[in-house]
């Protein structure tokens, strides 16, 4: 299985050094211009697009889209958008997610993204961890998909695969529960690149 | 009079991590003492003797060590590890690679890595 981080805000060669020794071959990056020739064939890059103003939401083809919810009532809103999109939860926000968001979310295409990097804060610790486990047993419950990134601003707030695993195993205790995810985010959202990470997988093995 | 059923013996595991630091990597004593010390802080004084947390191993030129820990609160101790950031004012990051109940497994999984190209 191929390792993910679906959400990286800021990204330099110390980051990309990190996540090229680390075997993350599917990176999502909000400013994926900024990355190097040399590094563009280790990767298939995900671009994404983060707002935070809920009129600006619309699904992608070209980006997957992320929203970041200010208040409860535009993160109620996004969970009723049709299309890919994910209501992205930090430390701010994390409280937004409720019984009721789950509830709204249910069958729907929209998916959950936690970010990993709130745990690394003592300030916001013990609060993001009460409701990131709550929120994320209910929704893998209810049939929502949740995905975990970093997040990261730089590299000091990435997390190798074997930590994303062991958050997984924390919260949920399911293997791939978390972990897993993005493949089928992807699939949803489109489904040529999870075909192209299949042959580019089938081809690795042959040779 | 009910014998009740004691409770099972907690169990000792190692866990394989790989330091990555971008500065120089901290040696064994240094690094041995802040996880003491950061481990107190998140667990609490209670905590750490609860799971005996205890660097093993350390190799300054590999950064391949081995931690010790007790399978009762194996998650715990697994996600305050993570959560490390700062080492004498480097950025560091505990790769946590495998979790064996064998030190020699674990020893034996180091070499291999290491012998790897």
């Amino acid at each position: 299985m191929r390792w993910a981080d679906l959400l990286i805000l800021n990204v330099d060669k110390e980051v990309l050094d990190f996540l090229v020794k680390n075997r993350f071959r599917v990176i999502g990056l909000v400013n994926s211009d900024l990355v190097p020739s040399d590094y563009r064939d280790k990767f298939l890059i995900i671009k994404r697009k983060i707002y935070d103003d809920i009129d600006r939401v619309y699904p992608s083809k070209d980006y997957l889209v992320g929203f970041v919810p200010r208040d409860k009532d535009s993160a109620r809103r996004a969970g009723k958008i049709n299309g890919v999109i994910s209501i992205v939860f930090d430390e701010e926000n994390i409280e937004f997610c409720t019984r009721e968001q789950i509830t709204v979310m249910i069958r729907k295409n929209v998916f959950i993204e936690v970010l990993a990097r709130s745990i690394l804060d003592d300030r916001y610790y013990p609060k993001f961890m009460k409701y990131a486990t709550s929120c994320i047993r209910r929704a893998i419950l209810e049939g929502i998909d949740v995905i975990l990134s970093s997040g990261a601003r730089g590299v000091e707030e990435l997390f190798s695969p074997g930590a994303f695993r062991v958050i997984e195993r924390y919260i949920t205790n399911l293997r791939g529960s978390l972990t897993y995810s993005w493949y089928r985010v992807l699939e949803k959202w489109r489904s040529d690149l999870v075909r192209n990470i299949d042959s580019a997988k089938r081809t690795q093995e042959t040779t | 009079m009910i014998l009740q059923k004691e409770p099972r013996k907690p169990r000792k595991r190692y866990l394989v991590f790989k330091l990555y630091s971008i500065g120089e990597s901290p040696d064994f004593i240094i690094l041995a003492n802040y996880l003491n010390k950061y481990m107190r802080d998140f667990l609490g004084l209670h905590g750490l003797v609860d799971s005996s947390i205890k660097l093993i191993r350390y190799e300054k030129t590999t950064r391949y060590g081995v931690i010790r820990i007790v399978s009762r609160d194996v998650n715990k101790v697994l996600l305050g590890i993570i959560r490390i950031r700062k080492i004498n004012n480097e950025t560091v990051s505990i790769i946590p690679l495998k979790l064996t109940g064998n030190l020699n497994k674990a020893i034996k999984y180091i070499r291999r890595i290491e012998n790897k190209p």
